[in-house]
């Protein structure tokens, strides 16, 4: 019999708890490929199992969503490796930033508007939907590795789109 | 002692700005010099709970993370949360949120606990200093 550190076995009892939250999550309609991987990462964030938790008792759809997203957002930021270097932004630059990524979220919904809309997406990228959703909502930049999906799901038209702000 | 910008904390400062939940001037005028207040820890403002707390909620802490605090702020006087994680002798500044309820504030913290995670793990966007 194979013998886990304490802190494995506190981690493996504490992912084992969260599976009858995952097949709840799996009847909801969630991807089974965003629902294991949150659970495989909920061993080193223990902020996975705390939304997972919170998604069990959360009783309005709207909350659910939302806290999927956070848990989404959570799964792409692991995608990061080592520190990336941006370039500060000064007062003036982030009035142009706002700017420069509303006609950016502008263009890229119209796009995927035209090839299916946002369900479409979700299955294309595996991103479930209110996470997709909240990145054509909210004001925020969209994550890199959000981004490289999309742009692997809409082909050469969303190359030349998204290319230019994996980096910015 | 450096305040980091974190891509996480300049992301959620555009997003708040775009939304309307602070406007530049609250920004510049209120917040921005709170938040340098942090190169001096010793502050008195940072004994006020009302100002300055753990950043913990509901069973969930944030090792050495902390909660900055805004009260009745702007139009819908809004209870604004900076998250900063002080970590190898640095402040890193992460996800700004609204606290609409207790509810928004467990998964502002919950989001905050997986960013310090990568911060202590070295992965994160650095978006410069804030001087």
């Amino acid at each position: 019999m194979t013998t886990f550190a304490p802190v494995q076995e506190q981690a493996a009892e504490a992912a084992v708890e969260l599976l009858p939250i995952c097949i709840e999550m799996r009847g909801a309609g969630l991807p089974s490929v965003f629902i294991l991987e949150a659970l495989f990462r909920s061993s080193e964030y223990e902020a996975i199992g705390f939304l997972f938790q919170m998604w069990h008792k959360a009783k309005e759809p709207k909350e659910r969503d939302e806290i999927i997203a956070d848990i989404q957002q959570i799964l792409d930021d692991v995608t990061m490796t080592g520190i990336i270097e941006r370039p500060a932004v000064s007062r003036e630059g982030v009035r142009a930033l706002i700017k420069d990524l509303r006609a950016f979220k502008d263009a890229l919904r119209e796009l995927v508007d035209r090839q299916g809309g946002i369900s479409w997406l979700a299955k294309e990228t595996g991103i479930p939907q209110p996470s997709l959703s909240r990145l054509f909502n909210a004001g925020s930049k969209p994550h890199r590795a959000t981004l490289l999906k999309i742009r692997e799901a809409l082909g050469d038209e969303g190359t030349n789109l998204i290319s230019p702000w994996l980096d910015r | 002692m450096e305040i980091v910008i974190t891509g996480w904390g300049l992301r959620s400062y555009l997003k708040l700005l775009d939304e309307g939940r602070f406007t530049e001037e609250e920004y510049w005028g209120q917040m921005r010099p709170d938040i340098l207040m942090l190169y001096d820890l010793g502050n008195p403002k940072f004994h006020l709970g009302k100002f300055w707390s753990p950043a913990a909620t509901q069973g969930l802490t944030v090792q050495s993370g902390w909660k900055m605090k805004w009260h009745n702020m702007g139009p819908g006087g809004a209870q604004r949360r900076l998250p900063v994680l002080l970590f190898e002798g640095d402040a890193f500044l992460c996800e700004a949120y609204v606290k609409v309820s207790d509810y928004a504030d467990a998964r502002g913290i919950a989001r905050f606990s997986a960013q310090a995670v990568n911060i202590r793990k070295g992965s994160y966007e650095d978006c410069g200093r804030l001087r």
